[in-house]
């Protein structure tokens, strides 16, 4: 995984937390350096922040992909703008996030990146739960779960991570396309009924609330 | 463009009207004069024959006379016409063939020797033996003289009224396109391309001049805003990457610190400030960057219908988990050119306010109706409402009314106005009798 951010404080903060999940991460201060590596060993996946002192963020993600990188990249920026996304995703990075963030925001969205090269099973399962992608059917164990449609669409997207935490904002904008802080209970209310359904008649809660950050399925759900 | 064409078109077609009733002012004035002239030169020559004739019958007497007209009319000498008639009413002399008339000047008929009718001056003077002595003279030459000169006059007029168009056509085409490429830059500049330029040509006429002046306010604008930009990416950056160091300290700190403990819960309280700060910064930022006009060179065609539906079912549930019920009446098939994430940022804003601001057991509308010309999105509820001397104030930054508990940082109402300006909207706070009614209209099938 590579890491390019002139920032050393944030840099440290970010490869701790990564090594922690069990990545290795190299990081670069410089957008030059950042190329060479990216050039020398071709890395899973790159962490690239849009203000570096030397070059844009920008002209590193196109430099990566007109060298024939294919791999997942996350754009870091302090500026947050729309136009500042749109640019940043018509320039081939695959996700973005406005700093400040929290780390396990950032640790949530790697993942999901880098999940998002396996394909997808019509049926897939994660600790008692399994989904029918196709015909949008759920079962808990061998009970049969009716959802309403956007409670379909964050199971799945927690069934999608394997049991890792899927942020808040990542439903927000997966689920309903949205990509400001509504400041609202939209996720809450919905992640409610959701569990509801998913626990009547069970003992264990299937879904965990990773305070401050999102949810993940328990694996002993 | 179609404004300019129409003044164009009405200063010409007002200056052609005035030369055109100055003209048949003209025309009637020299057909009258010209035709007073021609009838005092017939009257002056058929007096002097009158005279000339009475001249010879005073001298010879009847007989002269009779042989003076045979000779006139046989030689066929000039335009005159004669006719003697006796006082007992036989004709005495001459070959005019009318009536006689009475004593003086008059017009007349007589026939020619084909059988037709023609027009002619004529004077008629009494002889000292009580015989009437008429002269005429046929009018019919005077008459076409008066024809031809009628007829250039109408074809000068015609030539002249065709240039007067043709100019007038010019004169709008050469002026809609000089104005047309100032109107064309300035909405392209409105749209958020700063860099185009109104084209100034080498006449430097009035209307370059023009050019000159609005380049010039479009590169001070430009440099304004590319200013701004500047000024907001710095502030992010220099405010946001000490920001970002402290929250990182802070959550290494929470994840040090004892669970449940005072001091875990004092960080997790000074990380909620910073958000806080941070959003209320995006947010400022945002409504900067949407007034800015950049991000419309990012509107495409939206459903609107199905994204504030795919939102109202949500917020229909998160009505009721509050406490509130949320009913929903949305048209079908509106579509609209913008940007799905700053309409569906409305519909959230508008739903969220109305929620945070009325009691529990509150009924809140969304409506989203599709007329002719008009998109219109409503938000009301039975709520409080503003008081109409608040609703200006409603709508400004940071405005904080005594709406029950807020837990926004004001900006809600003027972000939702900047967005609707930015879609070429308007939007209105309406009182709901009970309640708030906000109504947001947008124009139908036309480019904001």
């Amino acid at each position: 995984m590579l890491l390019i951010e002139d920032d050393a404080d944030a840099a440290e903060s970010i490869c701790r937390a990564l090594t922690a999940e069990g990545h290795d991460v190299s990081p670069e201060g410089s957008g030059q350096g950042g190329v060479a590596s990216l050039l020398r060993a071709a890395p899973d996946l790159m962490i690239v922040d849009r203000m570096l002192p030397d070059m844009d963020g920008i002209a590193v993600v196109q430099t990566a992909r007109s060298s024939g990188y294919i791999g997942p990249v996350l754009l870091l920026t302090a500026l947050g703008s729309i136009e500042d996304r749109v640019t940043g995703l018509r320039a081939g990075a695959d996700d973005y996030l406005v700093k400040p963030f929290a780390v396990a925001e950032l640790v949530a969205r790697i993942e999901a990146l880098l999940r998002r090269g396996t394909k997808q099973q019509e049926v897939a399962s994660f600790g008692s739960i399994r989904i029918d992608r196709l015909r949008r059917e759920v079962w808990r164990e061998d009970r049969r779960v009716v959802l309403q449609p956007r409670e379909f669409e964050l199971l799945e997207r927690l069934v999608s991570q394997n049991g890792k935490t899927v942020s808040r904002t990542m439903l927000l904008e997966k689920v309903w396309h949205l990509h400001f802080d509504p400041q609202t209970n939209i996720v809450e209310t919905h992640m409610s009924r959701l569990r509801q359904k998913l626990n009547a008649g069970f003992d264990i809660d299937a879904i965990r609330t990773v305070r401050g950050i999102g949810y993940s399925l328990r694996a002993d759900g | 463009m179609v404004e300019t064409a129409r003044t164009a078109r009405q200063i010409t077609l007002f200056f052609i009207g005035c030369f055109t009733l100055a003209t048949l002012a003209l025309g009637i004035g020299a057909d009258l004069i010209g035709k007073r002239i021609v009838i005092e030169q017939l009257d002056e020559e058929i007096a002097a024959e009158v005279q000339s004739l009475l001249t010879v019958a005073g001298k010879g007497g009847a007989p002269a006379m009779k042989w003076a007209l045979r000779r006139r009319d046989d030689r066929g000498v000039n335009n005159f016409g004669y006719l003697l008639v006796g006082s007992d009413g036989r004709r005495l002399g001459g070959e005019l063939a009318t009536m006689p008339p009475g004593l003086g000047w008059a017009n007349i008929q007589f026939r020619d020797p084909d059988g037709e009718q023609h027009a002619a001056r004529a004077q008629t003077a009494m002889l000292r033996d009580g015989a009437r002595l008429t002269v005429a003279t046929e009018l019919a030459p005077a008459e076409e003289m008066r024809n031809t000169l009628l007829s250039l006059f109408l074809a000068g007029f015609c030539i002249m009224l065709a240039i007067g168009l043709a100019g007038g056509a010019l004169f709008g085409r050469t002026i809609r396109a000089r104005l047309g490429s100032v109107t064309r830059a300035a909405r392209s500049v409105t749209e958020g391309d700063l860099d185009q330029r109104i084209a100034v040509s080498d006449r430097q006429d009035e209307f370059d001049q023009l050019a000159t002046t609005l380049n010039s306010m479009l590169d001070r604008n430009a440099a304004l805003i590319e200013n701004l930009r500047h000024v907001s990416s710095d502030i992010a950056h220099d405010l946001r990457t000490p920001i970002m160091r402290l929250r990182l300290r802070f959550e290494q700190a929470l994840a040090k610190a004892e669970e449940d403990s005072e001091e875990a819960r004092q960080i997790d309280r000074s990380i909620a400030d910073i958000d806080a700060i941070l959003s209320l910064f995006a947010a400022l930022l945002r409504i900067a960057e949407i007034e800015s006009g950049a991000l419309h060179a990012y509107f495409h065609r939206v459903d609107l219908s199905a994204t504030v539906s795919l939102l109202a079912d949500s917020y229909i549930l998160v009505a009721q988990d509050s406490g509130r019920s949320l009913s929903c009446q949305i048209d079908g098939d509106t579509t609209l050119i913008g940007d799905t994430e700053l309409l569906a940022q409305i519909v959230v804003n508008l739903l969220e306010n109305a929620l945070r601001h009325t009691p529990e057991g509150s009924v809140i509308n969304l409506g989203l109706t599709r007329t002719e010309a008009q998109t219109i999105l409503t938000i009301a509820d039975d709520g409080p409402g503003i008081a109409e001397y608040d609703r200006e104030r409603a709508v400004q930054r940071f405005s904080k009314l005594a709406r029950g508990t807020d837990k926004g940082h004001g900006l809600g109402l003027n972000l939702v106005a900047a967005i609707t300006a930015a879609h070429g909207g308007t939007m209105e706070l309406l009182d709901n009798r009970p309640g708030l009614m906000v109504m947001i209209k947008f124009p139908v099938g036309q480019k904001p």
